[in-house]
């Protein structure tokens, strides 16, 4: 009965701790500063997803550079759920809803590419990839007033 | 060490790359990781592919959107088939289904080759280069659907247009079977070009003009590009593509044939040239035979036909006749013109020179199995690359043929050692020879 009642409460905290903000930031000072190493660790995956991307078509091994590509969206869409934890400063909370929401489609603009690499749609795949630098830059200019470091 | 172990440390030196320059040095977000930001990463990826340092496609860049090219391409009843695809282009004022559905067709399905045809834009009016893009996206379509060579046969105007793609978009000789004209324009029209385009005169009558900047850059070095088969079929008696303006000097072995030589004194003229029984023949011997047409190959019997069994004379005139009308009510559709539309960028840069290469991995098996050999044939041109299919190996006297991803796998038994010739051959391009280290 104790055991029981112990992992009821476990549950309900872990559950709690899933759907609650992490931590909450009072100024985008203090947002950027929690999101920052998010984004960081997260673009060194990038950065070696890319890497094996290069290599894979380098040799002509499509299916796995077409992996490589698609993990790119997959890890991009894992950060966004990530920084979705950090309460966004008081009154920044559409910006910040609105520039992640940016980033998610991004991440979908990769897993699109990923299947336009593998079915040899080359002229597609780069109008993906072209749509992708726009929403960046739209995305930078909507949080141009954040300290931002690797999340920018 | 282990086996296992030593085995593959074996598989990565004696790693052998042939026909491979030096390796590129990987061309990445080299950054360092403090300063790795999300957009520099987005600007990197998209930089790389779309100025393709990496995802290169072979060739120009197509400019039209994919989906109209792909909207070009007709083929009814698929490319699925025991003999290699034909695709059929049209010439100018034509399309597939005034110039070829009485003819070449049906005499193409009745022999049971699978056939498509590529509508061109404004009747094939517009810009050769442009038309030029549609032959690119349709035979790089058909060969991936099919898996196998793509035989090509151009009438008229089609002639110069599957030529030029031929020679600006390298990987498409490796997915070639037979290049065939028919009554081709392969240096230009008869002098009613010339006084037609005296007035505006649309893009592509005034780039069958001979002398046209056009035909400069399509006949320039190499008039036959790559190692393929060219047939090319034309009539002493046509008037508007007099000889020997579709006549090709090649490098290779390609052929040029007259009907006459066949049928002495026989008047086929330029637009029953894809209905003339001769014409038919050539064409069938060349998709027929390994090579191109040859005259010798067709027997005299073929003169006293008029048309090619399983063409029906009646349609014949209606539709030579349905020709002339739609010419004359589509000139105009791409617009008048004074000038010749300007050359693309890549029209002024030397022809691309495609070359074959070989990857090979050698993994010797444990205790006195043999040795595993993994091959990978691939095309290369500048920094792009592509998979060869259907390319030839040989190697410690066994014959391979790689799949559709241009890889192949060997198993030699015994203790082989020493060095192997490999030979291999891939369509299109010239064969690579090397040697690998056991």
């Amino acid at each position: 009965m104790r055991r029981a009642l112990t992992v009821f409460l476990l549950a309900i905290v872990l559950i709690g701790v899933e759907a609650a903000p992490v931590s909450a930031a009072s100024t985008r000072e203090e947002y950027t500063q929690q999101a920052d190493p998010i984004c960081l660790a997260s673009n060194k995956a990038w950065s070696r997803l890319w890497k094996r991307f290069l290599r894979a078509d380098k040799q002509l091994k499509f299916h796995a550079a077409g992996n490589a590509l698609n993990a790119i969206g997959t890890n991009l869409a894992a950060t966004n759920d990530k920084l979705r934890l950090i309460a966004p400063p008081p009154g920044d909370e559409a910006l910040i809803g609105q520039w992640i929401g940016i980033w998610d489609r991004i991440a979908h603009f990769y897993e699109l590419a990923a299947s336009d690499y593998r079915l040899g749609k080359i002229s597609s795949l780069r109008q993906v990839l072209k749509g992708t630098v726009r929403l960046s830059k739209s995305a930078a200019r909507l949080v141009s007033a954040f300290p931002f470091q690797a999340c920018a | 060490m282990s086996q296992e172990w030593r085995g593959k440390r074996q598989m990565r030196l004696r790693g052998h790359r042939l026909g491979y320059s030096r390796p590129r040095v990987v061309v990445g977000p080299i950054l360092p990781a403090s300063r790795l930001t999300r957009g520099s990463l987005v600007a990197v990826i998209g930089l790389a592919v779309l100025s393709g340092t990496a995802v290169a496609a072979p060739g120009p860049t197509l400019t039209t959107p994919a989906s109209t090219l792909a909207a070009g391409l007709s083929c009814p009843k698929g490319v699925k088939g025991k003999r290699n695809p034909v695709l059929l282009v049209p010439g100018a004022g034509g399309n597939p289904d005034l110039v070829f559905s009485a003819g070449l067709e049906p005499v193409l399905r009745a022999n049971r080759y699978p056939v498509c045809s590529v509508w061109l834009p404004d009747a094939a009016f517009g810009d050769i280069q442009i038309e030029a893009e549609y032959v690119v996206a349709s035979m790089r379509r058909m060969a991936a659907r099919s898996g196998r060579p793509v035989s090509v046969l151009g009438i008229s105007q089609g002639g110069a247009v599957m030529r030029w793609a031929l020679k600006w978009w390298p990987d498409l000789r490796s997915l070639v079977g037979d290049v065939i004209g028919v009554a081709p324009d392969n240096h230009g029209g008869s002098s009613v070009l010339a006084t037609l385009c005296k007035s505006p005169c649309p893009p592509s009558t005034r780039q069958q003009i001979p002398g046209s900047r056009f035909f400069e850059a399509l006949n320039g070095g190499d008039e036959t590009p790559g190692r393929l088969s060219y047939s090319v079929i034309l009539s002493a008696t046509d008037q508007n593509i007099p000889s020997p303006s579709p006549v090709l000097i090649g490098e290779r072995d390609d052929s040029n044939t007259q009907v006459q030589e066949i049928c002495p004194g026989r008047d086929v003229d330029h637009g029953h040239m894809g209905y003339d029984a001769v014409s038919v023949a050539l064409v069938l011997d060349a998709l027929g035979h390994r090579g191109p047409a040859r005259a010798s190959r067709i027997p005299a019997t073929t003169c006293a036909k008029t048309y090619a069994d399983s063409i029906d004379p009646a349609e014949v005139e209606r539709q030579v006749a349905a020709g002339v009308a739609n010419f004359n009510t589509n000139y105009s559709r791409a617009g008048l013109f004074t000038t010749e539309p300007a050359l693309s960028e890549y029209a002024n840069r030397p022809a691309p020179q495609p070359r074959a290469t070989l990857r090979i991995h050698t993994h010797r098996l444990r205790s006195r199995q043999g040795a595993a050999l993994s091959l990978l044939a691939a095309g290369r041109s500048g920094h792009a690359r592509w998979a060869l299919p259907g390319a030839r190996i040989k190697i410690a006297g066994h014959k391979i043929i790689t799949n559709t991803s241009g890889r192949a796998w060997l198993r030699l038994p015994g203790s082989p050692s020493g060095s192997l010739r490999v030979r291999l051959v891939a369509p299109g391009l010239a064969p690579v020879t090397a040697r690998v280290a056991l």
